[in-house]
């Protein structure tokens, strides 16, 4: 087999990334995300996967394979996702799963059966359905904490959140009026993008005195609870000259799990993103990540977990995101943009069709498609990132014109 | 050194108790229109481009994700046929209750119904309650 | 739109390393696991270790003291109804140095008010266990952690 030089090493990591086929995504589509969709998982999936194929140019006979990914079953209540999620049949399917990174771990895995050779034609679902489970879905992610040390002490998702951004706070000194612009901004962005939830024009202030949840979260640093599903087409390079004049490369991906007890680690700083991040910027040859990368797509289920995602991939000096927030630097005008469509704060937060969305907007970028939410400067690379687990790992998509 | 203890008497076991109040499923468009059927006496499944039919429906067809027509089925037969002497936790039923799948000529798939009466494999059914779940008896 | 009520009980097991700190609360001691090759303390005890992949090399007893990492209070039960009264928890920091990355910890309610949580000033204290009078080998044997 034929080797390259490019070799990634990280403590116990060592990836080697061999020659393999080139892989271009040359249709996407989402449905908008909601409160409550009142479709089946599968007529959602079907709707993204349609607007997907069309624009790819494809029908569904022509696909080689299928990735699907949805978040723990426990929160749609159904344990048969293979035939509850997807609406076709007699294809190849492979279901990922890595807690909330599941929605960008769907493209990655795409982009291994096509870069592998074993699949020129792949089509890459996320769907998830929150709104199924009684009386809140919180109380289905309680059984995300450890059933014998962690739940008895009462916790809910928040709590994790909370714990980070607090320590996030104490170990920089940032500001809860710094993070609420991160909110701010998405939810402005939001207001262009005709599949979000939650957009709209609201101010630091509103953030600030919405509820406490769990401090120091309030309600609006907390993206919504939503229905959805989103799709793209991934392709080979010769099916992708064939179909499209505007192909969008996957340049580099990246994928890590920390170590497994969240209790024992630093919590100010996500180094599994880093590491994640530096295998896919080799992968793309990419040395300086805050000078090459034209638009981010930072998952942002909390407001503040965009800043720290934007200094684990190193896009900002670590403790600095915020104040570059200010400067205005992440502003769609900005010299860096980040999550021009909204984000999970703007858009909604159907767990994994959240993160593949979160790839479906940088594609827009790319492809020169993103209407309102296009950004000013001319964008040639970006990358998007989704995290999950109790703080563990990370997903990372960096994405060429 | 491998400071196991291995003796099963030592472990600790926590007993964990999964609560949820309730999930609530949608039936979708096409599960909707199936179930208003049910209510009216009637079983719709749903015609693809290829010509096949496929019940219960869906909001399209699976064989190429494009949209069908619905179409009306008659003369169910009964294909599948079990019986159930114990319920979900174990415990013996009173008395046994029949499960089985209808099918119909020319569609593909099934229905899962409650069968009373001496029904067997092969037979033509009818309807004997149109309500979920549905029971059936001989023809 | 169908309701259906789910009835899922099941019974995890504490494991090796997890049962001997169980019962080591018990007895008020907290127990952790080393690796004599990088030196490493875990708390919660794991029977391996995950930077080098081997067996752990035997059992240590911690202080039930640490410093706190990180708190907060929570208004809202894990159902999101909303409480009167916060619950207050956050890590602990066992054993170790402020510049370690990765430090044996715990997760527990931290007794403070919601005022130094605010504030922040319960970031960085240090704190004590508290037993209660009745343990029977559960997380649950030591009340909360309390300022010193």
């Amino acid at each position: 087999m034929e080797r390259s030089a490019n070799v990634y090493r990280y403590g116990l990591i060592h990836v080697e990334v061999r020659k393999v086929r080139k892989v271009a995504i040359i249709g996407a589509g989402m449905t908008k995300f909601a409160r409550r969709h009142f479709k089946t998982p599968q007529e959602l999936v079907q709707e993204a996967s349609i607007k997907a194929l069309e624009e790819a140019g494809l029908g569904y006979n022509d696909i080689d394979c299928v990735v699907i990914g949805s978040a723990p079953d426990a929160f749609d209540g159904v344990h048969q996702k293979g035939e509850y999620l997807f609406p076709a049949m007699n294809k190849p399917m492979t279901r990922v799963f890595i807690g909330g990174a599941t929605g960008v771990m769907v493209p990655i895995s795409g982009y291994y059966h096509v870069a592998s050779g074993m699949c020129d034609k792949v089509l890459a679902i996320a769907e998830e359905k929150m709104s199924q489970a009684r009386p809140h879905p919180q109380a289905v992610f309680r059984y995300i904490w450890d059933p014998i040390l962690e739940t008895p002490i009462g916790p809910n998702l928040l709590w994790i959140f909370a714990m980070e951004m607090h320590r996030y706070m104490y170990a920089y000194k940032v500001p809860k009026e710094d993070i609420a612009l991160v909110s701010v901004k998405n939810k402005a962005n939001a207001a262009d993008n005709p599949y979000a939830q939650l957009g709209g024009r609201i101010t630091v202030d509103d953030v600030i005195k919405s509820e406490v949840l769990v401090w120091p979260v309030n309600r609006l640093d907390v993206s919504p609870v939503s229905d959805g599903a989103a799709a793209v087409v991934m392709v080979s390079e010769d099916v992708a000259r064939r179909y499209t004049d505007t192909p969008v490369w996957v340049a580099g991906v990246g994928w890590t799990l920390d170590n497994t007890e969240w209790t024992g680690r630093d919590l100010s700083y996500n180094r599994y993103l880093e590491i994640a991040g530096r295998m896919a910027y080799k992968m793309a040859g990419i040395e300086r990540p805050n000078k090459e990368i034209d638009v981010a797509e930072p998952y942002d289920p909390f407001d503040y977990k965009e800043l720290m995602h934007l200094e684990a991939l190193q896009l900002a000096p670590k403790g600095k995101a915020a104040q570059l927030v200010k400067e205005g630097v992440f502003n769609r005008d900005g010299d860096l943009p980040s999550s021009p469509g909204g984000g999970l704060l703007g858009v909604g937060n159907p767990i994994a069709a959240a993160g593949l969305m979160k790839v479906i907007s940088l594609y827009w970028q790319l492809k020169g498609t993103a209407g309102k939410m296009q950004v000013k400067k001319p964008v040639y690379t970006g990358v998007a990132q989704a995290w999950g687990d109790l703080m563990q790992a990370s997903t990372v998509v960096v994405l060429r014109r | 050194m491998w400071s196991k203890k291995g003796r099963i008497e030592d472990l600790i076991f926590w007993k964990g108790n999964m609560e949820v109040e309730a999930y609530e499923y949608d039936e979708g468009n096409a599960g909707k229109k199936f179930i208003e059927g049910i209510k009216e006496g009637k079983f719709y499944g749903i015609k693809c481009s290829s010509g096949k039919v496929y019940v219960p429906p869906r909001d399209y067809c699976p064989e190429d994700m494009t949209e069908g027509n619905y179409v009306e089925l008659t003369e169910p037969y009964l294909d599948l046929l079990t019986e159930v002497r114990e319920d979900s936790y174990g415990n013996k039923l009173e008395k046994p209750i029949k499960v089985g799948i209808i099918r119909f000529l020319n569609a593909k798939g099934g229905i899962i119904v409650r069968v009373e009466g001496d029904a067997k494999e092969g037979d033509k059914v009818k309807v004997i309650k149109w309500e979920w779940p549905l029971v059936v008896g001989k023809a | 739109m169908i309701r259906y009520v789910p009835k899922a009980k099941y019974s995890y097991s504490a494991g090796q390393a997890q049962s001997v700190f169980l019962n080591g609360l018990k007895e008020k001691k907290i127990l952790g696991t080393v690796c004599n090759k990088c030196k490493k303390v875990y708390v919660p005890p794991k029977m391996y270790c995950e930077e080098c992949f081997k067996p752990t090399d035997g059992w240590v007893e911690l202080k039930d003291e640490g410093i706190v990492h990180t708190a907060i209070a929570s208004f809202v039960s894990w159902t999101r109804d909303r409480l009167e009264e916060p619950i207050i928890s956050g890590t602990i920091k066992l054993y170790g140095s402020e510049r370690d990355y990765v430090f044996p910890g715990m997760f527990h309610r931290i007794c403070t008010t919601y005022d130094k949580v605010r504030d922040m000033s319960i970031i960085g204290a240090k704190v004590k266990a508290v037993w209660n009078e009745k343990r029977v080998g559960s997380i649950e044997d030591i009340q909360c952690f309390k300022e010193v």
